[in-house]
């Protein structure tokens, strides 16, 4: 009886296994058959484990290929920890990491293959060769093809219309999509053939990519048409006293066959919604410049018509596609003094383009108001890099007086530089959840500044 | 005997080289020479912030590391001391006896260290701290500690008879508990495991061994508990360890025709403490100590520290096993990758493996010896024939390589003998990254089975697993 057969025995019951089963047990002890049973597992054991031979002739895994860049290897530990807790301090280590040539340490590089995709995206830059060759014997798919798509449209435009050339046909609609959209980055007259060919789509996604890539092509008849079609639309006029705005919006038959249409929108006419979809296919400095006012001046007079919804949201759409930081500095003010919600659909971008200066001007106006905490919350996790360290500075010292269910304690200790972490304190006599959160907040900051301190020794 | 360490102490902070080793905590006996220079502290900040019970405590001890929250403060070669402000009318006063490394705080907290304590030592740690004249309280305490406790007193006042007897009591019991329990595996092996499935009868029959004072048995009951039904060998694993303590209790009711090592191997299994003043000079070893590996392990409230270190000059082998409830701080705890000297007292013991270190003092040092399996396999054919309770043996692998088959992970000698391995999480990931496929040192427990990875060494360094 082996021990495999006689484990199987005991599993069912020796009461219940046939008697035969056990005859071989020794005969020398004096016990019962159970006993006799056990002292036998423990010899075999015994006997298994100082008899061990070792298995021959497997195969060493192949070397990996040698590092080019620097590694970060003062980066590990804090490093770790960061995977560990999915902490999206790990982003803005890559993004400085990538910046100064480095690559993530050894010990991290499994974490970093594992993370969940939301972080590993950004990590992908700083892998290295051994994370690219650990991810392949891992059977990990690195999902690059945006990354690459966009890399290749910064690093080398020529090149990258090659490729489009080669590979559009055979592209999803959602890699044609974000190819024209990496497109975008570099445009020139070459590219408007091609562009007006993606007009013709099936998908409204291709369509729209290539349409508001072709706007953006100083001279190409979309940017003409709707330049056309935009300049009657607004009139201003100017007393001593008062400004205003007449707004006659087109007639929604009347738009260009290939001007994306945004369908239904909540509160909006069939009007106002020909108006946004011709404004937000504009170029905001076009009104600007026919006007001689400011941005602010004309959202101002937009607010007193009865479109100002299509006008505010067209402009912020085109303020942001046509890169135009001052429209996106002005709309972003505007619809923080006009106490917009902020639950529509381009607050996320607006609030990474805006200014640094402009972000401050509106965050110290709602500290002052009190009303920092709503705030915040609704800048969330969309600003993509830290405050400037006054601000921070600032809230943190404003922390302990805010009630913590207005607090986003989660994603202000990646809003926060690190710079505020001296003026994290927690007050004498503060309760438990202020504590807590302050406890977990400074625990956020403390980690992102040994990831970056980590980085200044290399 | 006594370790003399010349010249400056080494603070070293940096953990990434290879082999550049320090000490966590001198446990009360820290070296003269290293104890306090000119007002310089021996301690860092990671060695600080390790002493803490939980992470809330090292923000609150970073915290109250700041000059303003501290009335007044001071060193002298033998404590640090202060009073830090608190939300009533009168400061806390804390004090360190560096000495020994006892803390006092008269803040009401129930965390030991207490945060006072830990924004204490940082600012020490930082050299924050200047020398002062000794406050009267805090001599006090000095005084008082330095008086021979209660408890000593009582020791040096105990009466052999009753010793005697409270053994034989302890005996009687553990012997009524064995019986208990050979009925118990019995009646499993006789019913069948499956029909044993729920834990609560193991788990139950652990409580009763608790109660027989062999907490060893209970836990070797809970472990089984835990076995049954988990993995397709489960029958074979859960039997293997009914056999173990079958035969442990046959060795603990002829204890008295055991030889002296193995009677204290099995006293050790069945969970029997044994005071670390009472170890003999006679398995006294000084040498310079590298810690590779360690476990830690949840028991209950208890948490256990098990870590492994290399005798670097004699080629011995250590197991030091530290212990922390309820959230206190172990009074040593090793940390890996960091060596120190000192004298090692072995547990008495068939196969010495388990000490307990003194007069410790921090290194700088080399790499140690690796083994082959050849070697390993000796080590634990040479441990198993004097105590067949000994688990594991402590392996470390030199110049070795990393394969797979299939899902199954091995680690090549240099003569390409295999070892299956096992990690915790993606360990074995991990040491493939660090060595990137080129020969490193990896360390682990060894059982006959299989060897459980706890680090390696390649390139860029040590790193836990």
């Amino acid at each position: 009886m082996n021990l495999r057969e006689m484990a199987a025995a005991i599993q069912i019951g020796s009461s219940r296994a046939k008697v035969d089963d056990f005859q071989n047990l020794p005969a020398e002890l004096e016990a019962s058959v159970e006993k006799k049973v056990l002292l036998e597992f423990a010899t075999i054991d015994l006997m298994l484990r100082s008899g061990a031979n070792s298995a021959q002739g497997l195969d060493p895994i192949p070397d990996s290929p040698s590092e080019t860049r620097r590694v970060a290897v003062a980066s590990t530990e804090p490093l770790l920890e960061a995977l560990a807790e999915d902490s999206n301090a790990v982003i803005e280590w890559a993004r400085e990491a990538e910046k100064r040539g480095l690559v993530a340490p050894p010990l991290a590089l499994p974490g970093i293959i594992q993370a969940p995709k939301r972080i590993r995206g950004y990590l992908l830059p700083v892998l290295g060769q051994r994370g690219r060759w650990l991810a392949a014997l891992m059977a990990i798919d690195l999902e690059e093809e945006e990354t690459t798509l966009l890399e290749q449209a910064q690093a080398d435009p020529a090149r990258f219309r090659d490729f489009l050339a080669q590979e559009y046909e055979g592209m999803s609609w959602q890699q044609r999509a974000d190819a024209i959209r990496c497109l975008a980055i570099s445009l020139s007259h070459l590219d408007v053939p091609f562009l007006e060919a993606a007009l013709n789509d099936k998908r409204k996604e291709v369509r729209e990519a290539a349409y508001s890539a072709l706007v953006q092509v100083l001279g190409s008849s979309q940017s003409q048409e709707i330049s056309q079609l935009a300049s009657p639309l607004l009139n201003y006029s100017k007393s001593m006293f008062r400004k205003s705005l007449q707004v006659e919006p087109p007639e929604p038959d009347s738009l260009p066959k290939n001007l994306p249409r945004s369908g239904n929108r909540a509160g909006f006419g069939p009007k106002a919604l020909a108006l946004y979809d011709v404004v937000r296919f504009t170029s905001p400095a076009s009104w600007q410049e026919s006007a001689k006012v400011s941005p602010s001046e004309l959202m101002d007079m937009a607010g007193k018509t009865e479109y100002t919804d299509a006008l505010l949201f067209g402009w912020m759409e085109a303020g942001l596609r046509f890169g135009d930081r001052e429209w996106i500095d002005a709309t972003f003010r505007h619809v923080r003094q006009a106490g917009f919600l902020m639950d529509f659909e381009h607050w996320p971008l607006l609030v990474r383009r805006v200014s640094e200066r402009v972000f401050d001007e509106v965050a110290f106006a709602k500290l002052d108001a009190g009303e920092l905490g709503p705030f915040l919350v609704s800048v969330g996790s969309n600003r993509g890099g830290p405050l400037s360290p006054q601000l921070s500075t600032s809230i943190a010292r404003a922390l302990p007086l805010m009630p913590s269910s207005h607090v986003a304690w989660r994603e202000l200790g990646y809003l926060l530089d690190i710079s505020a972490l001296g003026s994290l304190s927690t007050p004498d006599g503060a309760d438990d959840t202020l504590t807590k959160n302050l406890d977990r907040l400074r625990k956020t900051v403390d980690l992102r500044a040994r990831l970056l301190r980590s980085l200044e020794s290399l | 005997m006594s370790i003399h360490h010349d010249g400056p102490c080494p603070r070293l902070s940096c953990r990434t080289g290879s082999w550049i080793l320090y000490l966590e905590r001198n446990n009360g006996h820290r070296p003269s020479a290293c104890s306090k220079t000119n007002g310089v502290s021996t301690w860092t900040v990671d060695q600080v912030l390790a002493l803490a019970p939980d992470d809330a405590s090292v923000s609150a001890g970073k915290e109250l590391a700041s000059a303003s929250k501290w009335v007044l403060v001071g060193v002298s070669n033998v404590a640090v001391w202060g009073e830090a402000k608190g939300s009533g009318t009168r400061p806390y006063q804390t004090a360190i006896d560096l000495r020994e490394v006892a803390y006092k705080c008269s803040c009401p907290s129930r965390k030991f260290p207490c945060k006072h304590t830990l924004g204490l030592l940082l600012r020490h740690a930082r050299d924050e701290v200047s020398q002062a004249e000794t406050p009267e309280w805090v001599s006090d305490w000095l005084t008082k500690r330095a008086e021979p406790k209660g408890r000593d007193k009582a020791a040096g006042a105990t009466d052999p008879k009753a010793a005697a007897k409270r053994t034989e009591k302890r005996w009687a019991n553990i012997i009524a508990g064995i019986g208990e329990c050979e009925a118990f595996l019995a009646d499993a092996v006789s019913q069948g495991l499956t029909s044993m499935h729920s834990a609560r009868s193991w788990n139950q029959m652990a409580a009763r061994m608790v109660d027989a004072q062999a907490p060893g048995i209970a836990r070797k009951l809970h472990k089984i508990a835990a076995t049954i039904g988990v993995g397709s060998d489960w029958g074979i694993r859960a039997a293997s360890e009914m056999g173990r303590i079958t035969l442990v209790m046959e060795a603990a009711r002829n204890i008295e025709g055991l030889d002296p090592g193995l009677a204290s191997d099995t006293k050790a299994v069945l969970g029997i403490p044994m005071r670390e003043d009472d170890l003999s000079e006679d398995e006294a070893v000084i040498d310079v100590w590298a810690v590779l590996g360690q476990t830690v392990e949840e028991e209950d409230r208890l948490t256990v520290y098990r870590s492994w270190v290399a005798g670097l000059g004699t080629g011995r082998w250590a197991m030091h096993l530290a212990f922390s409830v309820a959230g206190q701080a172990p009074s040593l705890r090793l940390l890996p990758g960091f060596a120190f000297a000192a004298l090692a007292k072995f547990y008495p013991s068939a196969w010495p493996l388990r000490a307990a270190f003194q007069e410790v003092a921090p290194c700088q040092l080399g790499r140690p010896k690796g083994a082959d399996w050849t070697e390993a396999q000796e080590r634990l054919c040479d441990a198993l024939s004097k105590n067949p309770w000994i688990e594991y043996v402590p392996v470390l692998l030199s110049d070795a390589l990393l394969a797979r088959l299939g899902e199954r992970w091995y680690a090549l000698d240099r003569n390409g003998a295999a070892f299956p391995l096992i990690a915790r999480g993606d360990g074995c990931w991990k040491a493939l990254a660090l060595s990137g496929g080129s020969p490193c040192d990896l360390f682990g427990e060894w059982n006959g089975g299989e060897l459980r990875l706890l680090s390696a060494v390649g390139e860029w360094g040590f790193a836990s697993l």
